[in-house]
Parts: structure tokens; C-alpha cells; sequence
């Protein structure tokens, strides 16, 4: 046992909280260690210092007193409970009203929130999306395949339940901006007829 | 009597005058105030100075727990119950204080109590190194943190064993002993150059 441990067996021992087995340690520590030792006549000295101080009694007159007083000042409060502040019931009442206003805010809040945020692309993040797009740069028949990559590689092997296609077509449609026109139609005509189907 | 016996006789007492006043006796009420409000004034008075702030925490006190006597239960003990209703008075109250940057110097924490014991002295029996010593002490154990102070007040002053401070203090008995364990380690550090030398043990 490390000196410390002996250190909180002497704190114990002096709160007349330490079982006699313990004791018998802690003494067998103190008659090797001066370190402890040290501590002990120390920490020792504290206690007898802070038990000699001298008990601040109250006489039994001001014990009387006192006690008079605080059973005057309990039969006053009882006598006369405190009375039910209207301004409280105002107050309660001005809240209530409050209520329904602070809901819309918050609720108008959420929903702004909740419709601006553009769920789903985490996901679609996570799959890596610039590594498919790279196939879309070769020519236009490698279009096709390149979707069909994406899809069976990543969007399948995910959870389909937990995907939001239609962020998941945006995002894909945004990634693509770098096509001609042309390219792009045919590609977004291919995107919708296939991906309804892979959908039913 | 022994004092075990006279404790259980107490405890006994105490569940009776408890019944009573919850039936509404203020007379009850005030054999308990009357048998509990010296221990009371003790312990707050190691923590508190002013007489007059003593005289209105212990008032507090008795309001409060007249108020919530409803809520004690019988199979607890009144007094431990009465005490930690005081401690949490006072503990607001040093604490309010404390917010409020109002704590009375030392020197005049020093002065009113020579003034409640009456005594201009409190230390005629003393060399000066020793008086100096417990000058320290004092001065040391009033800059402990509050959650410290109270457990060594309490254990260490007031002789509570660690399951009563616990249960007035509303923590473990484990947190009392390092607690105690933590204050005896930070008086002994900070009192480190005040031990008097020639102090017999």
C-alpha cells in the first residue's frame, strides 16, 4: 500500500472510522515511515486543535426567547397566509397566450428548416459520388453504364429505405452540370425512365 | 444515564412530539425547537459570524421545517432531518453571500466571535506560536472550499460520524471520508510553516 492510501487510513482513523485490523496496519506503517509519521502528528495536531475549540452555547434564557419568537412568527403565518397574488393568475394567463405564438414560431421555425435542409446527401457523400462521375466524361454511351454502376455498386448495397431519391437525383443532376445540354437530356430521360423502374 | 440510553429516549420522544405537531401543536413544535436550537446554533455559528445572521438562519430554519413537517418521515430521524435543513440554510446562505461579494473579513469574523463568547481572549492559556497557530487554522479552514468545510466542520468539530454528515449533507459516506480525507491534506499544506515546533503529541 502507497503512502497516500496510509494517508486517507490516518483521516479515517482520526473519525473514529477505521475497522481495528486497519489500525493495526496503519501503526505498523507509522512506527517505518517518517514521511507518514510526519503527517499524522501533523494532521493529529489539526484535530485536537479545531475539538479544543471552545463550544458557543446559548443561555437558557435566549433559548426561551427564541423559541418564543419563532412560535409568534408561525402562528402569524398561519393566522395569516400569505394571500393568492391576482397579478400571478395575470401573469399565468399572459403566458398562456404566449404559448400558442412561441408554437407557431417554432414550429414555422422547424419547418423551414426541415424543408430547406437537403436530406439524404450525407449518404450519398459517404458512397463517394466523384468516383462514379468519373466515368460520365468518357462519351455518352458509357453514360448508361456509369449509372447502373452507381446504382447497383453503392445505392444498392445501401439500406434503399433510409435514401431520399429525390435528393439523390439532384445531387446527381447538380454533379452533371458539366455536360453539354444534349448529353444532359438524354442522360436525365435515361435517369427517369430506368430509375422508376428500379424504384417499382 | 448513558448517553445511548438517553439518544433512544430522546429518539422516542422525538417521534411522539413530531406526531403532534404534525397534527398541528405548536406547543410540540416548540419542545423540539427548545431540545434541537443550541446543537443548531453550534454548528452554524462555526460557519456564520454575526450573531444577529445566526438568530435568522436558525429561524429559517424552523419555518422551513414547520412548513415541510408533513413531508418527514417517521421512520427518519428528527434531528439529523432538523440539522440538514440548517446546513442547507446556511450553505445558501454563505453562498448568497459569497455571489454578493459580501463576506466579512476575517479580522471581523475573528472579533464577533471573541464578542459571542464573551471573552476579549480566546487564548490566554497559549504561547504565541501556538496562538498563531490556531489563528491560521481558522484563517485556513474559512478559505476552504464550502463543500469541504462543512464535512470537517461537522465531523471533525460537531464529533458527527460519517453516516450522520452524509445524511446532512445528502451524499455518500464514501464522499464524506474523502472529503475529510482532501480538507486534512489542504489545512496540513497550507499550515505547513505554522506548526509549532515544540508541540507535544
Amino acid at each position: 500500500m502507497s503512502c497516500k492510501k496510509y494517508q486517507k487510513l490516518i483521516s479515517l482513523y482520526l473519525d473514529r472510522e477505521l475497522s481495528p485490523s486497519a489500525q493495526e496496519k496503519l501503526k505498523h506503517h507509522l512506527a517505518l515511515c517518517s514521511v507518514c509519521r510526519s503527517y499524522w502528528e501533523k494532521v493529529k495536531q489539526i484535530q485536537q486543535e479545531v475539538s479544543s475549540w471552545p463550544e458557543i452555547d446559548i443561555s437558557l434564557e435566549d433559548l426561551q426567547e427564541a423559541r418564543t419568537k419563532i412560535i409568534k412568527t408561525i402562528s402569524l403565518a398561519e393566522a395569516n397566509p400569505p394571500p393568492i397574488r391576482k397579478r400571478d393568475f395575470w401573469l399565468l394567463k399572459k403566458w398562456l397566450w404566449a404559448m400558442p405564438i412561441l408554437l407557431i414560431i417554432v414550429g414555422s421555425f422547424l419547418l423551414f428548416y426541415w424543408g430547406k435542409k437537403p436530406r439524404g446527401l450525407d449518404e450519398i457523400e459517404a458512397i463517394s459520388f466523384t468516383e462514379n462521375y468519373y466515368f460520365f466524361n468518357d462519351n455518352n454511351e458509357n453514360l448508361w453504364i456509369a449509372f447502373n454502376h452507381f446504382l447497383e455498386q453503392e445505392i444498392m448495397e445501401a439500406s434503399l429505405g433510409e435514401i431520399d431519391y429525390p435528393s439523390l437525383l439532384d445531387y446527381f443532376y447538380l454533379a452533371l452540370e458539366d455536360l453539354k445540354e444534349e448529353e444532359k437530356e438524354n442522360l436525365l430521360n435515361l435517369l427517369l425512365t430506368e430509375s422508376k423502374e428500379i424504384i417499382r | 444515564m448513558s448517553k445511548i440510553l438517553k439518544g433512544k429516549m430522546d429518539e422516542q420522544d422525538d417521534k411522539e412530539l413530531v406526531a403532534q405537531a404534525k397534527a398541528g401543536n405548536l406547543d410540540s413544535f416548540g419542545a423540539l425547537i427548545e431540545r434541537y436550537h443550541g446543537q443548531l446554533y453550534k454548528m452554524i455559528s462555526r460557519f456564520v459570524a454575526s450573531r444577529e445572521d445566526i438568530d435568522d438562519l436558525l429561524q429559517e430554519t424552523w419555518m422551513h421545517a414547520w412548513r415541510s413537517l408533513a413531508s418527514f418521515r417517521e421512520e427518519a430521524n428528527f434531528y439529523t432531518w432538523v440539522y440538514r435543513i440548517a446546513m442547507n440554510v446556511t450553505i445558501n446562505f454563505l453562498r448568497k453571500k459569497e455571489r454578493e461579494g459580501q463576506r466579512a473579513s476575517f479580522e471581523n469574523w475573528k472579533k464577533s466571535q471573541e464578542k459571542n463568547l464573551g471573552s476579549p481572549s480566546l487564548t490566554p492559556r497559549y504561547n504565541l506560536e501556538i496562538s498563531e497557530f490556531k489563528t491560521k487554522l481558522e484563517e485556513a479552514l474559512k478559505a476552504l472550499p464550502l463543500p469541504y468545510r462543512s464535512a470537517f466542520i461537522l465531523v471533525a468539530q460537531q464529533g458527527l460520524n460519517y453516516r450522520q454528515a452524509a445524511e446532512i449533507l445528502g451524499c455518500s459516506e464514501n464522499t464524506i471520508a474523502w472529503r475529510m480525507h482532501k480538507a486534512r491534506q489542504w489545512l496540513q499544506k497550507k499550515l505547513k510553516p505554522y506548526f509549532p515546533e515544540s508541540h507535544e503529541l
